[in-house]
């Protein structure tokens, strides 16, 4: 394996690992509460934001910066849930009025951070970073912490999803909405942890992606972009989907970088999603129902 | 009497569905509700167990009013709803698809309970760890039945139980249904394999467009589908189904 294998496959991993933190959250609110959250870009803008405030005008170091960034998005996540979703499934609203009442939820918090921060692009970790060499690929110590900490969170979910109660209800919802009613599961109880939970990861990732690239107002809807398209491609429906689709996004943008020019990234992507919609429109790991 | 359904309403969308339905049940009597397609049946147990808003009458359990109260707090009332066509959580094994009914338990208490279901349907016990997914419709229905039972129930709701199963499996989902009555719990069944029902059933009521159109005992309940103008319809060699006569 040549080394610009094995710096693609690294690179694939740390973008891949940051992506599949934000679209499990994505994918599990749209499995159960069966609409494309986008106010799940605000949680993981206010998460990045949040980090940044932690490490730079708190001065906290990394784990806490973490810890601030994952309460946060979570303490987001709890708010809209509370003051918005759940209102909403009360009153039995239709989908398209989740959706739209999600994007006002994204544009107001752009908004509101872009008010708070500006409009211009922040570097989290400016000049630098110390890195290794592995198998010839070089690695930054910022990509080994984001790596290590992003696979153990992946780790600590399906603990979370295979031994605890509310993990159990959660893949029940998951599985079938319906009869998890009728057998009087709360799916609204449910839908809350859900967006605790995703809300939480995809704050994590904001600071990654702060720490490993750069944040902007506008970062919030490309992560929820990205985190579509990574759910669209593994599957939505299945837990293990979003997370494949999301280690395939990560190495479909890096190789697409390496052959085309960087501005044709995300032209690259959609055309491959687009192709998904004709070739394997349930995704990889997705059900058709 | 146990359950009591008092002059009960539902409607899709303005049309009425279920129009002033009235039945009982007592401890530990198995009723059967039968009638065509589109009759409302599963409706009415649907509104009873709290899945559909009525728009008027009473749902009553040992005389205290029930009527609008969540499948959540009606289980811990002691009724259960068993529906139609949903029986099984797949991705969740033949263990959790039970336990997930008693969450709000320890685990040592939730690890009894489903032990004791386990040993009124031993053949569960070997699929424990099987996800629910990759069984036959047959057991998927049988786990629904041990899920209902993990509550230990007083009343069970049944929405067609042995819909889409063969002859043999509905043969043994009903041996399991003989052994929950002669147990003492009371259930409310609807369903189409009508010969199978009557063998089980102390008591019927025939409805039809949304209302009772007939009560009876189960020795009188062909006689009282005759007469409301229904009739049996032989379908195969054993299953029995009704359909509005022309």
């Amino acid at each position: 394996m040549t080394s610009f294998t094995v710096q693609l496959l690294m690179n694939s991993m740390i973008t891949g690992s940051v992506y599949a933190l934000v679209a499990i959250g994505f994918a599990l609110t749209y499995n159960i509460g069966g609409f494309f959250n986008m106010a799940h870009g605000a949680v993981f803008l206010l998460g990045a934001y949040g980090g940044y405030v932690a490490l730079h005008v708190l001065q906290f170091g990394l784990p806490l910066a973490v810890l601030v960034s994952a309460a946060a998005a979570g303490l987001a996540g709890i708010v809209a849930h509370s003051a918005v979703f759940r209102r909403l499934a009360l009153s039995e609203a239709p989908s398209t009025v989740f959706f739209i009442s999600s994007l006002g939820i994204l544009i107001a918090v752009e908004g509101t951070v872009a008010t708070g921060f500006g409009y211009e692009t922040i570097v989290f970790m400016p000049g630098p970073s110390p890195s290794s060499t592995f198998f010839g690929a070089r690695v930054t110590d910022i990509q080994v912490y984001i790596l290590a900490l992003s696979f153990a969170l992946l780790l600590a979910l399906v603990v979370f999803f295979h031994m605890t109660n509310i993990g159990k209800q959660i893949r029940a919802v998951a599985d079938d909405r319906e009869l998890a009613k009728a057998v009087g599961i709360s799916v609204n109880g449910v839908m809350f942890w859900v967006f605790v939970l995703g809300s939480m990861l995809a704050g994590v990732a904001g600071l990654f992606v702060g720490m490993e690239h750069t944040i902007r107002p506008g970062s919030g809807m490309v992560a929820v972009l990205w985190a579509m398209v990574a759910s669209i491609m593994g599957g939505v429906g299945s837990f293990i989907g979003p997370v494949v689709g999301a280690f395939l996004l990560g190495f479909i943008e890096n190789l697409a970088v390496t052959v085309f020019p960087s501005e044709w990234k995300a032209t690259v992507v959609f055309s491959i999603l687009i192709l998904f919609f004709f070739l394997r429109p349930v995704g990889l790991f997705g059900v058709r129902r | 009497m146990l359950l009591t359904v008092e002059d009960l309403a539902v409607s899709y969308n303005g049309a009425g569905v279920v129009r002033g339905v009235t039945l009982h049940t007592a401890a530990s009597e198995c009723v059967a509700v039968f009638g065509p397609n589109g009759a409302g049946k599963s409706t009415l147990l649907k509104a009873v167990a709290g899945l559909l808003r009525s728009d008027r009458g009473e749902v009553l359990l040992d005389g205290e009013r029930i009527t609008g109260l969540d499948p959540a707090t009606l289980g811990k009332y002691g009724i259960v709803y068993v529906p139609q066509g949903r029986r099984v959580f797949p991705s969740l094994t033949v263990y959790e698809n039970l336990e997930i009914m008693l969450y709000r338990l320890g685990s040592r208490e939730r690890r009894a309970a489903v032990e004791s279901v386990f040993a009124d349907f031993p053949a569960l016990r070997d699929r424990s760890g099987v996800a629910a997914g990759r069984l036959s419709s047959g057991e998927q229905q049988i786990v629904a039945l041990a899920r209902a039972m993990v509550l230990k129930p007083k009343l069970l709701l049944l929405d067609e139980p042995t819909h889409g199963l063969s002859a043999a499996w509905v043969e043994r989902v009903f041996v399991s249904l003989k052994a929950l009555c002669g147990r003492g719990v009371a259930i409310v069944l609807v369903e189409q394999a009508v010969e199978k029902a009557v063998e089980l059933a102390d008591r019927g009521y025939v409805m039809r467009l949304g209302r009772i159109v007939r009560e009876a005992e189960a020795a009188n309940l062909v006689q009282a589908y005759r007469e409301s103008g229904l009739a049996w319809t032989i379908k195969g060699e054993r299953n029995y189904e009704l359909s509005q006569f022309a």
